[in-house]
């Protein structure tokens, strides 16, 4: 049971807005939607992604947030990464459902290929502003804005609400900041639908030891990162708290704003 | 049946969570003592708040881990209302691992948390991660001196935790027991080791090397464990390697009074812990045993 990188070599890059760019990577890589991996930028340090894309032609797509993945936005066709994985919990996969995916900001990476395994959902995506918005030329998606450049001028729960009086949801799919998504759990309980969350914590191991992804009494990285609405509800850290690197709990305003040095 | 003592600790199962695995908050050992930990160990606590290193800090090859978290830690006076959880959701003993990098440093973090009342004082005198605190516990005069001093600051029971990166481990275990130490833990990690990744000619770990833990080092566990309970009559929580009810009652023979479980966790989640002591369980009445202790330094 060993889980060391394995290597790809980076094929092609994409710029998908200002902030965010997708790796296309050489070979053929699997992982159940929801899953990630632990990607190794040789040097540097190793994070988790979700891949964009899977199979035949698969991507990591990954946002500047902070030294790694600036470092990461540096990189050049022929350079090589490491991922190790998949790990973690993905979405369960409701095939004859009619299933809603709501997407905050860069929670569209992670539903990305949840909306490929489940085409004909409705996704709903809400960005800063329309320079932000990621993947709405691959998807047709219901878009909204901070700002009104794409969209109503909403946040993706609201435009999911006003949506909630024209169709009907079976199931809910939802990624995006941690405020976001228990704005959506609250709006699923209330309209009782049920939903499956994707969390982010500090990940350290990937696989379950060190306990620096804890959130309640659940890892992240292992009962997770996908949780259904009946677990969200009993999980005490959930939209709260989050330990930093150092294992410090913190409010989850500052994780959040976090930047490691 | 699987009833176990450690000292004067009685403990519902003789599992221990080690230390660094899953100890980084109430309800996450409060899960390890439902899955059926006897008593759980909280991640190192050191003097100040500090990162650790980058990663990669924890990967897993053939037959092990390599770990170089590098000591990463809250600090001691960030955890009061960790501690309270604690207090207030786990009834089983807890320990609490403390590692300084002056005598002054441990004595100042122990006086601190003794006030949260702790089962037992670990001292980790064995990490590998970070070059300062190593040297405790490869010196018998150094951790002696330790030891004397930090038994001074607490009432609580006290317990070293060994390195088997010396040549003179039951020398070591025996500077314990004379300075006063109540029990003693082994072991730490050993190495440190290196896992080169030979497409990108990197060491894969951040910091280079790390400790070796896991099925890797078992046979060295068992054979320090076995020196020590040779030289001390102060019980042993022996750690390392351990991930099944063979290799458990293989330490116990060995001569711990109780096992640690780290790396295990890895291969069979936090019900690990369960599995084992069925395990156990299954073995003992197979072989007409009826307690723990029973076996304990069986093998000597
Ligand atoms: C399961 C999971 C999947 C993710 N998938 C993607 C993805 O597909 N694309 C993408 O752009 N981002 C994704 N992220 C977020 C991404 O991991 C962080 O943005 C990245 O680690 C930031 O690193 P940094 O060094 O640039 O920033 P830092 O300066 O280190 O930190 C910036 C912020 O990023 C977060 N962060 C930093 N390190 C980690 C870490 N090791 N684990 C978790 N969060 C961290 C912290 O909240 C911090 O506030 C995912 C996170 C998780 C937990
Ligand atoms: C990821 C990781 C972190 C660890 N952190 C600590 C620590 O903070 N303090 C400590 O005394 N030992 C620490 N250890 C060592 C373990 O407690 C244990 O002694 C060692 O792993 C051997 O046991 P095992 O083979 O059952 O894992 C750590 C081990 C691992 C794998
Ligand atoms: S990241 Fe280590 S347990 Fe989840």
């Amino acid at each position: 049971m060993t889980s060391l990188p394995e290597i790809f070599t980076i094929k092609k890059i994409i710029d998908e807005t200002p902030s965010v760019k997708t790796f296309f990577i050489k070979g053929k890589i699997g992982m159940q939607p929801g899953q990630f991996f632990m990607v190794w930028l040789p040097g540097v340090d190793e994070k988790p992604f979700t891949l964009s894309y899977t199979g035949k032609n698969p991507a990591v797509t990954i946002r500047r947030n902070g030294k790694s993945t600036e470092a990461f936005h540096k990189l050049k066709p022929g350079d090589k990464i490491g991922l190790r994985g998949p790990f973690g919990k993905g979405f369960t996969i409701h095939k004859h459902k009619k299933v809603a995916i709501v997407a905050g900001g860069i929670g569209m990476i992670a539903l990305a290929s949840l909306a490929e395994a489940l085409p004909g959902s409705t996704i709903i995506c809400g960005a800063k502003t329309k320079d932000e918005m990621i993947f709405h030329k691959r998807f047709r998606m219901h878009c909204c804005s901070d700002d009104g450049s794409i969209g109503p001028k909403c946040f993706s729960p609201q435009l999911f609400e006003t949506m909630l009086k024209e169709k009907k949801f079976d199931f809910v799919y939802t990624c995006g900041p941690e405020i976001m998504i228990k704005a959506m759990l609250d709006l699923c309980l209330k309209y009782k639908i049920p939903m499956e969350a994707s969390l982010e914590r500090y990940m350290k191991c990937g696989i379950g030891v060190c306990a620096s992804c804890v959130c309640g009494n659940k890892l992240i990285c292992k009962d997770g990162p996908v949780f259904p609405d009946k677990e969200l509800i009993k999980m005490d850290d959930f939209g709260k708290n989050a330990l930093l690197m150092s294992g410090k709990k913190a409010a989850l305003k500052e994780f959040c704003e976090w930047k490691q040095e | 049946m699987l009833k176990a003592k450690l000292g004067r600790i009685q403990l519902k199962t003789p599992l221990v969570l080690a230390s660094g695995i899953l100890g980084t908050n109430a309800q996450i050992m409060k899960r390890c003592i439902d899955n059926g930990a006897g008593a759980v160990t909280l991640k190192s606590i050191g003097p100040i708040e500090r990162n650790g290193h980058n990663n990669p800090t924890v990967l897993a090859f053939d037959s092990g881990l390599i770990n170089a978290v590098g000591l990463p830690t809250p600090g001691y006076l960030n955890m009061d209302e960790e501690w309270e959880e604690i207090n207030r959701i786990i009834k089983e003993p807890i320990i609490a691992s403390v590692y300084g990098s002056s005598v002054e440093e441990y004595c100042r973090i122990i006086k601190y948390i003794s006030k949260f009342n702790p089962s037992i004082i670990e001292l980790n005198v064995s990490c590998p991660n970070k070059k300062a605190g190593m040297a405790f516990g490869k010196n018998a005069e150094l951790v002696s001196e330790l030891i004397r001093e930090v038994k001074k600051c607490t009432k609580l029971p006290i317990m070293p935790k060994l390195t088997p990166n010396c040549d003179n481990i039951s020398e070591i275990a025996k500077a314990c027991e004379k300075a006063g130490a109540d029990m003693i833990a082994a072991i730490n990690t050993a190495g440190p080791g290196m896992i080169i990744d030979i497409e990108t000619r990197k060491p894969l770990l951040k910091y280079k090397t790390g400790g070796i833990s896991g099925p890797a080092i078992k046979p060295i566990a068992i054979r320090c464990v076995y020196e020590i309970y040779e030289s001390v009559k102060i019980p042993i929580l022996g750690i390392g390697g351990i991930s099944n009810g063979r290799d458990a009652i293989e330490m116990l023979m060995a001569g711990a009074s109780a096992v640690g479980i780290g790396s295990a966790v890895y291969y069979d989640n936090i019900e690990v812990f369960n599995k084992i002591n069925r395990e156990i369980e299954e073995w003992l009445k197979n072989n007409k045993i009826k307690s723990i202790k029973d076996i304990i330094g069986a093998a000597r």
